[in-house]
């Protein structure tokens, strides 16, 4: 065999060993890519966030005593109980939105309305909204009087 | 290339060829019990029901009734039972499952009183209980309010006296 030769034989016996080559490659990127985690859905997280921060803030729907400065979170003032105040205490985003609702008084109200019924159509489609519910017992406060009642609120997140 | 050098060869390519079957093995075994050893999604939810339920026994303790015509809550009816039980116990048991029927979305509870270290009553309508407790004080020391609230209902097996 002269050299030319040789050296074109040692090339085609290098095809089968980087086709080879490429198979562990692509095997190793795929077992890495399958086990490693790389979606993170924090939108319960997010949900959750909203919903504890219009239960605990001054400014929410809750009950606060200004002369002591305490918030009573379980304990809803229904004087403020309307969607004015909570946007306002909270300024509204683009991705999350909620509806509340006292049941026994049959009152309802939105924080980020639009949104809300937005995200609320798309809670089926994939890659859409997502919807977080909670439900919890609660103290209407009206005037002077407790009553009790279930606060449902829904949350949608996109 | 003579004869044994190509048998050579072809022996190192299979041996090659297991070599890799076996790292894939490897590779595999490893990461799947990396993934059986820790969860790979994480959940940030236990901490916001503990908040409700926190909720729920301040609001329990903050629910108004109807004591003999009078308008208490049910801390101070608590507060009576520690002076009469015998006295106030009935109505405390109802009071109290009327108020539990009423959230539906509660499985299963508990409800237990504990004065000075020692138990004086307990309602059990639930089992596997996580609890949340509520101090106050009474005529003798203080009285402990124990919440539970369960996975499992027990449904109406009459009220647990102690």
């Amino acid at each position: 065999m002269n050299k030319k030769a040789i050296i074109s034989f040692n090339v085609m016996n290098f095809i089968p060993k980087i086709i080879f080559l490429v198979v562990v490659v692509l095997s190793i990127v795929f077992i890495v890519k399958s086990f490693v985690v790389t979606d993170i859905d924090i939108r319960s997280a997010e949900a959750y966030v909203l919903i504890n921060r219009i239960i605990y803030s001054p400014y929410g729907i809750a009950y606060y005593d200004k002369s002591i400065d305490r918030v009573y979170p379980g304990i809803i003032d229904l004087a403020n109980f309307n969607t004015q105040r909570l946007e306002k205490a909270i300024v509204p985003v683009e991705h999350i939105a909620a509806k509340l609702s006292l049941v026994n008084q049959g009152k309802r109200i939105f924080y980020n309305e639009g949104t809300y019924n937005n995200l609320y159509s798309m809670l089926n489609v994939e890659g859409g909204s997502k919807e977080i519910t909670n439900e919890l017992y609660v103290l209407v406060k009206d005037g002077d009087k407790l009553k009790s009642d279930i606060l449902h609120m829904s949350v949608v997140v996109k | 290339m003579n004869k044994k050098a190509f048998i050579a060869e072809a022996l190192v390519d299979f041996y090659s060829y297991i070599a890799f079957i076996l790292i894939i093995i490897v590779f595999f075994l490893l990461f799947s019990i990396q993934k059986c050893s820790g969860p790979s999604e994480r959940e940030i939810i236990s901490s916001f029901e503990e908040n409700n339920a926190e909720i729920i026994l301040l609001n329990y303790l903050r629910t108004p009734i109807l004591v003999e015509g009078k308008e208490l809550n049910f801390a101070e009816l608590i507060t009576l039972i520690s002076i009469d039980k015998e006295k106030y116990k009935n109505i405390f048991y109802q009071e109290t499952e009327k108020f539990f029927r009423n959230l539906d979305f509660i499985k299963g509870w508990q409800i237990k009183i504990i004065e000075e270290k020692k138990p004086i009553l307990h309602v059990i309508r639930g089992s596997d209980c996580k609890e949340y407790e509520e101090t106050m004080p009474s005529s003798k020391g203080t009285l402990k309010v124990i919440f539970y609230e369960c996975e499992k209902s027990l449904g109406a097996i009459g009220p647990t006296s102690l």
